[in-house]
């Protein structure tokens, strides 16, 4: 899917002035963004829930028509917070709406109870969704989003508010269906659950794109290279000179306020740590750990939002 | 392991996801509490005016013990309080199909899915249509029963197909303007209020219309008001076919009114405000509804 100069007006303050975004097939893709950033209503763009007021849409390069429910029919949503009729039961829902995507009853049913197997539902087949717990509500928006096998799924938020077992469960889920070839779109606050399993991920801010692209060359670019802490059981003179004069390592000092410990930057992809292990015992030392000391998605979120604000303070002032 | 990739192929409007609308909107009222509730009254409320208020019914409104069922089901929803009987059925009932999803936020799961707003929005107005004949037809039946235990054996029961139809379409005036009212304002809190404060407010209006210019049969055409006139009008004229029909207004002493109109012509113009309205009601709402964003 390719999304470019999307805009959305609420008011002068709100909604999204220029969302620019490249999902691969078959990845997960994150979404990121804080709090009122654009995230949703892109989302609900995407699903027909609103109108665009400007950009374009491609699906497969061709266009995009949330309205049409030929395309509509080609992707699955779980919603923020995802409400269901609590009258009914998690089977009678998937049922229901599996019937909608052209299944006959019978198909309908089976592939309500395979999707409810998937999400670990089974047990709750016959329980009125009015008595779901939070967890289980993220679980059936996941079956609910997974109903007639679509190309693609867009998540919004699917593991806010769950503890980190349902959090891990979900997770899973989601690897697993990627395996199987379903593109993913992935909302969340969690940094670390994006940068664990999502291939790309696209950041935003205030209504706009600010980044975009495979998550490891963002985070590559961000760290300069790899960056590692070595501590060692002494750290004689010699072998601190010798660590500086290793090709494509650079930034080499000493950590003050932590004995024998060195931190330093490798500008390859090369694994150099056996290369240190071997010079330090030449120098009469012994090394006994070297640890990767990279930024995390984290970091760079609130780098990138933060230089953003300034800007924008900067231009306002 | 799964079934194969359900494909939609058809963008156009489909019998069967329309159908799919409707079953999911059966299975949901069919379990609602309120939905029991309200049946219970209907049997409750036709029994109690079958037994309690049968001398008043039998002596001095409409006089035939044969037909006293007919009488019920128009005490119901025309005699003491001016149609607010279909406007309480068709208002509970129909509050959560539109206003409640949307106000819940369960219209968003459904509206993601493949099927138009189209589909949506007439698969449930089709499904209160079924709802709401057999609430008609259930009101109807009992309304026989009764009147057979209180005061003997009925007559005119071949009436009983065309005064339920009559009723469901009194019915469905409000089904179709509590979904319009719902699409317009979102919030399922205030909706029976506003519905009564809206349906009061032409009423009175109407009345005032009437003081001022008299009473003319067009006035059947006023969405809400002229269905009050229906179930009154179906009766006289199954009874006597060429009578004459006296319409009074009453708003207090110094403002009433009355005119005496053709049976024929008042139901005529009854079922045709009763249409009009329906049309009015379901067009505009299903307008705001396919242009509806949801935001928040």
């Amino acid at each position: 899917m390719k999304i470019e100069g999307l805009r959305k007006n609420y008011d002068v303050n709100s909604g999204i002035a220029n969302i620019d975004m490249h999902i691969s097939n078959g990845t997960i893709h994150g979404f990121l963004g804080l709090n009122g950033s654009g995230k949703t209503t892109t989302m609900k763009i995407i699903m027909g829930l609103l109108r665009k007021d400007g950009g374009i849409i491609e699906y497969n390069g061709e266009n995009y028509d949330p309205s049409r429910v030929t395309n509509r029919g080609r992707i699955g949503f779980s919603p923020d917070l995802p409400f269901y009729p609590p009258y009914l039961t998690g089977e009678e829902l998937l049922c229901v709406y599996g019937r909608i995507r052209g299944f006959s009853k019978s198909e309908g049913q089976n592939e309500a109870l395979n999707l409810l197997k998937m999400v670990d539902l089974q047990s709750y087949r016959s329980k009125k969704i009015g008595r779901y717990s939070r967890g289980m509500l993220s679980r059936l928006g996941i079956a609910v989003s997974l109903i007639g096998e679509p190309s693609m799924i867009i998540l919004d938020e699917p593991t806010s508010g769950l503890d980190p077992a349902a959090s891990l469960t979900i997770r899973n889920l989601l690897s697993e269906q990627r395996k199987s070839g379903v593109t993913i779109l992935l909302s969340s606050h969690l940094l670390g659950e994006i940068q664990g399993i999502c291939q790309k991920v696209t950041i935003i801010h205030r209504g706009k794109t600010l980044k975009e692209g495979p998550v490891k060359d963002i985070m590559r670019e961000f760290n300069n290279g790899q960056r590692y802490i070595a501590e060692f059981n002494n750290l004689p003179p010699p072998l601190l000179s010798e660590i500086k004069r290793i090709e494509g390592i650079d930034e080499v000092s000493a950590i003050e306020k932590r004995m024998n410990v060195i931190k330093f930057r490798v500008s390859s992809d090369d694994d150099i740590r056996e290369i240190i292990a071997k010079i330090a015992l030449k120098n009469g030392a012994v090394m006994v750990s070297c640890t990767s000391d990279e930024q995390s998605l984290e970091d760079l979120f609130l780098k990138l939002v933060g230089d953003y604000d300034d800007y924008r303070h900067r231009i306002t002032k | 392991m799964r079934n194969k990739t359900a494909i939609i192929k058809n963008d156009g409007f489909s019998f069967h996801r329309t159908w799919s609308i409707i079953n999911y909107e059966l299975k949901w009222d069919l379990r609602k509490r309120k939905v029991l509730f309200t049946a219970l009254f209907v049997v409750v409320v036709t029994i109690l005016i079958g037994a309690l208020f049968r001398t008043f019914i039998h002596n001095v409104v409409y006089g035939n013990s044969g037909y006293l069922w007919s009488s019920i089901v128009l005490v119901l929803t025309n005699g003491f309080i001016a149609g607010i009987f279909p406007m309480v059925l068709g208002g509970v009932i129909s509050v959560d199909s539109m206003a409640w999803e949307i106000d819940k936020g369960t219209i968003i799961p459904l509206l993601s899915q493949p099927v138009s707003r189209s589909e949506i929005y007439f698969g449930k107005l089709m499904e209160k249509l079924f709802v709401m004949f057999l609430i008609s037809l259930f009101m109807v039946i009992l309304s026989v029963i009764v009147s057979t235990i209180v005061v003997g054996s009925q007559e005119y029961l071949i009436w009983v197909i065309p005064i339920a139809t009559l009723f469901l379409l009194e019915i469905f005036v409000f089904v179709s303007f509590t979904f319009m009212l719902g699409a317009l304002i979102k919030q399922s809190g205030f909706m029976m209020l506003m519905l009564t404060g809206i349906y009061f407010s032409i009423l009175i209006g109407s009345v005032f219309l009437m003081l001022k210019q008299g009473f003319h049969l067009w006035m059947a055409l006023i969405p809400l008001e002229g269905i009050n006139n229906l179930l009154v009008s179906s009766q006289h004229f199954f009874i006597k076919p060429d009578a004459k029909l006296f319409v009074n207004y009453n708003l207090g002493p110094n403002l009433s009114g009355g005119a005496w109109v053709p049976t024929s012509g008042l139901l005529l113009y009854s079922i045709a405000g009763a249409l009009f309205s329906i049309m009015i009601f379901t067009i505009i709402g299903y307008t705001i509804f396919s242009r509806m964003e949801i935001k928040g």
